[in-house]
């Protein structure tokens, strides 16, 4: 039955796999949701499909402030003008830090975001990164084994040109180390017509792109459905990326009217508002 | 003082005669046993309802005991060390208690000192007993496992001769019993001969109970159940409409009875009306005061999210008979003595028999006096569970209380906690954890796990060796180095997890108490609210604070909590359907049945009353489209894993699409075509088998097992709330349970957290235990399948509950007063 969830998620999937969707939908029917487009039923259909499938078919192409705009479901949005891949919050050696103190975070969440780095650049043919804000969560998760990853990562992918817009995090777990040869400014960026922040801040004679919040929205239905996934959300001024990190949280945003929020759901960024 | 003579040797209880004597008392003859099983060594439980004595049955006992042992002991001797622990459900009855405990202690002139340690405990209090604990200490299972994490642990109880728990029913059916069972091993490998006695509420189950209290080593006393006074009849009455509604619905705005319940109050010197949730608490309290506005300043109300100065200021005025009336929920049901409560009201459902015996029990403490209790139906349906409820008690059919079995979080914390208070060798830790009730059944593997969990954060992590939670020390012995992890540990031990709620306080100081923060969040600056019975305008809100000033007009929203609503009992659901039985019989006994006969009556005209053994389904017709309501009776739990499985597997035979609502009656199918029911029923519909797999499939159980989460993850001590004055790097620690649910779920799928997750809420949540005793039930029995044209009224609040969850009460309200209009009318003219 539909279980909520990522089917990302390998271990569940096995709950779907002897059921017919529509043995699966009647749960969902007469779910509207408050906020949007999708039924509960078109979820469905998202939360079915396999993130192998990640391709060109489930990213959303939009546009902002007169340029076209990739939304990718690997949680980062591509600009084709510049080719450059825009990154929010990866915070790398998050769950190392969280060992080092004695929680116990199981290991893979470094290779799982490197990877799908890896794929949303090879799947546009990026030629540059630029990271806002929050590369490294804290100085305690600069772990060998991580920043091992990282650089392992960066020989792999020698001629892809980094940036690094700092954000919070950075400023108390420093900056990437030098192997990475990432170009790390304070912000904001600019680059007509946008600027590039960590802090959702309006910038003047700019629409600034940025990260910090992690945003969410929760879509609801009938039976006390609810979903929380994560999304895109461009208001007037500012655009907020979801967080690219594997071992990072959400927080739900509020939703203004004349905002664009578009989910990320299974493998699909899907317009939820706007 | 009375000076007690040096007992005769002979009779080694005279102290307790005398000092019996000497208030006017005279001892029951279970308070002799108890004193007697004491001095003999034994331990045991003891069960009667609240207020009969258990308390110094169990003390005076300690009490005997050490007088037997120093009989030339003075007052100004000095202090015993550590003797009897006394264990709590409630810090706030902490205070109460050691008050009960102390007056003996100051009778008969001994030595002893009494303390509490609790949540509550002043800082300096906590320093004094750093150094050394009172003879006597009354305190919480939290509190306990923090001593226990103390490195001088062992020594501090070298004198402990008896443990007391009281109200053990409370305790034993959560986490919290666990806990508390967990440190009795502990303390009993420490001293082997430790005396352990419960206090409990007669629950369904008293073995159990034992069991629990006296753990399962094969060498552990026996154990003695020792029967309270059962000291006076119970009552049990209702309210009766004068006019009964033919249609009743599903009553959350119905003050209706307001006028029979002010008269009820003004009959007594003294009320307690218990309601079910603390929004009706608060309903009850504007509306009774907006009946009688003289009595403000004699009513009061209380509940668990009111600040406690508030609460202990209602519960004292409750006891010096200043107030009139209070409103409450369960937050009144245990504690100490309300002597002059004289009159109990319950509104709506009482959901199980020992809980209404509980509340009668708080009225009818002056001698002579019976326990009386009087229920308002917020729902006519209501008054055949009153008359189902005196069945029920009548014959003594009171509620067990389900244990649980070996949680792991609960496991990963305590073995923490031994790791702290002293360190351990594995096999004799598991040998001792093993002991306890609830990890008899404890297997290899799932012990090797949890101490892999807290060595190595889980087999999966066995790879990083910047992860260190518990050392083990070449000597084999397992210890905690790291002082962040010792103090972390410390700061989050117990079971307890709230939901995120907001203080409210006044902007000009003063506490109210708290609110989820989701209510908040609604609300803007200037919205007008009703909380703790006080008309309030909301200000601002700031670092989990919420702001407020005073308003003058008394219309606003009230606050809703989350909380689990507690279903019918099963004990209290089968007494309902020997009713129902009776009445499809024609039998009508008792008042309350007498008055909803006429309901009953069109219930059998249109479709039929269910016997004992009969489901009934009704199948009808409106513009909605095609409904079945199905009446098993077996509590709203049970009903909404019906509700999912029967969908599930009637939408195998045919593509449909149902939507439901259920109550502690019956559940309703919604459709749009109409569903194959006969045909679903000859396939098996009522079938028990594949239960495990079909209850899952059709609920959204991961994201239920998700929830079901934040408790483990807290009680695991994989989330922290944070120390008072965080850092940024405190913050920087911070993840949410349901981020852990994910990360364990991808990358380490054999996390036994996450399984206890989905088992929890298979048990607890939809009683799955219980779905299949029901299933087996049903299919045993015959189904009786109508097809009425109208909504019958059982199922009729059914029918208004689904549409409930859709528009807001406002409209609400209206739509349900068109929807009754149109049923009367036919009910009057139609056949």
């Amino acid at each position: 039955m539909w279980n909520g969830r990522d089917p990302r998620n390998q271990h569940e999937k096995s709950l779907l796999t002897p059921l017919t969707l529509r043995e699966a939908i009647f749960f969902l029917v007469g779910t509207e949701s408050n906020i949007g487009v999708l039924s509960g039923a078109e979820y469905l259909f998202l939360w079915m499909r396999d993130e192998q499938d990640v391709s060109s078919d489930g990213d959303l192409e939009i546009e902002l402030c007169g340029e076209r705009l990739v939304l990718l479901p690997e949680h980062a949005a591509y600009r084709p003008s510049h080719r450059a891949l825009l990154v929010a919050d990866p915070h790398f050696g998050k769950a190392a830090a969280f060992r080092a103190h004695g929680f116990p975070v199981p290991g893979g969440t470094t290779t799982e975001t490197l990877t799908r780095l890896a794929r949303a650049t090879e799947r546009t043919g990026a030629e540059s990164i630029v990271f806002l804000g929050d590369f490294l969560h804290a100085k305690a998760g600069r772990a060998p084994r991580t920043l091992d990853a990282l650089v392992r990562w960066r020989r792999a992918h020698p001629h892809l040109t980094l940036t690094l817009v700092r954000g919070n995090h950075d400023a108390h777990a420093g900056d990437p180390p030098d192997e990475l040869e990432i170009t790390c400014v304070d912000g904001p960026l600019e680059s007509q017509p946008f600027a590039y922040a960590h802090h959702p801040q309006p910038a003047p004679a700019c629409y600034v792109l940025a990260g910090h919040v992690h945003p969410s929205v929760t879509l609801r239905g009938a039976g006390r459905q609810r979903q929380r996934l994560p999304c895109f959300h461009l208001g007037p001024r500012v655009g907020i990326l979801p967080a690219f990190g594997e071992f990072t949280g959400t927080a739900d945003v509020p939703v203004a009217p004349g905002d664009r929020v578009y989910v990320v759901a299974g493998g699909q960024v899907v317009a939820a508002a706007g | 003082m009375i000076r007690i003579a040096a007992p005769p040797a002979a009779d080694p209880l005279a102290p307790a005669e005398a000092w019996f004597a000497s208030r006017g008392w005279e001892p029951f003859g279970f308070q002799r046993d108890v004193w007697r099983a004491y001095l003999a060594g034994e331990s045991g439980l003891i069960h009667a309802a609240t207020g009969t004595g258990k308390t110094y049955a169990a003390w005076l006992g300690a009490l005997l005991d050490w007088m037997a042992q120093n009989p030339d002991a003075s007052s100004t001797a000095k202090a015993p060390p550590l003797r009897v622990l006394w264990i709590t459900p409630l810090r706030a009855l902490a205070a109460d208690t050691e008050e009960a405990l102390r007056a003996p202690l100051t009778d008969l002139g001994l030595p002893w000192t009494l303390e509490s340690r609790t949540g509550d405990t002043s800082a300096a209090t906590r320093n004094r007993q750093r150094t050394r604990l009172p003879t006597a200490l009354v305190t919480t299972p939290e509190s306990l496992a923090l001593l226990l994490t103390r490195d001088d642990a062992r020594p501090l109880f070298a004198d402990l001769q008896a443990v007391v728990i009281d109200e053990w029913h409370e305790l034993m059916g959560s986490k919290r019993g666990v806990q508390t069972e967990l440190a009795l091993a502990r303390l009993r490998a420490w001293r082997p001969g430790l005396r352990t006695w419960g206090l409990s509420a007669t629950i369904g189950n008293l073995q159990d109970a034992l069991d629990a209290l006296l753990g399962t080593a094969p060498d552990r006393p026996t154990g003695r159940t020792i029967r309270g006074h059962v000291p006076k009849e119970v009552v049990v009455d209702a309210l009766i409409p004068p006019t009964i509604q033919r249609f009743p619905w599903a009553g959350h705005l119905g003050t209706q009875m307001l006028p029979q319940v002010v008269e009820a109050i003004e009959e007594g010197e003294t009320a307690i009306v218990f309601t079910n949730t603390r929004s009706q608490t608060e309903i009850w309290y504007q509306a009774l005061l907006e009946a009688r506005p003289d009595w403000a300043g004699q009513i009061a109300l209380h509940h668990g999210s009111l600040d406690r100065g508030r609460r202990e200021w209602v519960e004292n005025g409750l006891r010096s008979g200043v107030l009139r009336c209070v409103v409450a929920t369960s937050s009144l049901d245990l504690g100490v003595d309300f002597s002059p409560v004289d009159r109990v009201l319950q509104i709506g459902s009482p959901k199980g028999v020992a809980r209404l015996l509980q509340r009668a029990g708080r009225s009818g403490h002056r001698p002579g006096a019976v326990s009386r209790v009087t229920c308002v139906p917020t729902n006519v349906l209501e008054l055949i569970e009153v008359a189902a409820a005196r069945d029920g008690m009548r014959l003594n059919a009171v509620e067990s209380r389900l244990p649980v079995e070996r949680p792991l979080d609960l496991l990963a914390q305590h073995v923490v906690t031994v790791a702290l208070g002293g360190g351990f060798y594995p096999d004799e830790l598991k040998a001792e954890v093993r002991t306890t009730r609830a990890y008899a059944g404890l297997l290899d593997d799932e012990w090797q796990w949890v101490l892999d969990f807290v060595t190595r954060g889980g087999d999966a992590l066995s790879a990083y060796p910047e992860f260190s939670r518990v050392l083990v020390s070449e000597d084999g012995t397992y210890h905690v180095g790291d002082k962040q992890i010792a103090r972390r540990h410390r700061m989050s031990i117990g079971t307890i997890v709230s939901d995120a709620s907001v203080t409210v306080k006044y902007v000009g100081g003063g506490a109210l108490g708290s609110v989820e923060e989701s209510f908040i969040a609604r609300l803007n600056p200037g919205d007008k609210f009703i909380f703790a019975g006080k008309p309030l305008e909301f200000v601002r809100v700031r670092d989990m604070v919420a702001w407020v000033r005073r308003a003058k007009n008394s219309k606003g929203a009230i606050p809703r909590w989350m909380g689990a609503r507690m279903p019918l009992s099963t004990e209290l659901a089968a007494s309902l359907r020997g009713r129902l039985e009776e009445a499809s019989r024609g039998i009508y006994r008792d008042p309350e049945m007498e008055a909803i006969r006429p309901i009953l009556e069109i219930q059998a005209r249109w479709s039929r009353i269910p016997a004992a053994d009969e489901l009934l389904i009704e199948r009808v017709k409106t513009r909605e489209g095609h409904h079945l309501f199905f009446f098993p009776f077996e509590g709203r739990l049970v009903h909404e894993g019906l509700a999912a499985l029967f969908a599930y597997r009637i939408s195998r035979l045919k593509p449909i699409s149902f939507t439901f609502s259920m109550n502690d009656y019956g559940f309703e199918l919604l459709s749009p075509d109409p569903a194959p029911i006969e045909e679903a029923l000859a396939a098996g519909l009522l079938a028990p088998h594949n239960l495990l797999d079909d209850v899952p499939a059709s609920l959204n159980a991961t994201e239920m097992a998700r929830r079901q989460f934040r408790e483990i993850a807290r009680v695991a001590g994989l989330v922290f709330q944070g120390y008072p004055y965080a850092g940024k790097s405190a913050r920087q620690l911070q993840a949410s349970s349901g981020l852990f649910f994910d990360v364990f779920t991808r990358y380490d799928p054999g996390n036994l957290l996450v399984s206890q997750a989905h088992r929890e809420v298979l048990e607890r949540q939809l009683e799955s235990s219980r779905l299949g005793r029901t299933l087996d039930r049903l299919a045993a029995g015959r189904v009786a399948l109508t097809e009425p044209k109208r909504t019958p009224p059982l199922a009729f609040p059914l029918l208004v509950d689904r549409t409930r969850e859709a528009v807001s009460s406002e409209s609400m309200a209206d739509r349900v007063r068109r929807m009754q209009l149109m049923l009367e009318k036919y009910a009057d003219t139609g056949k």
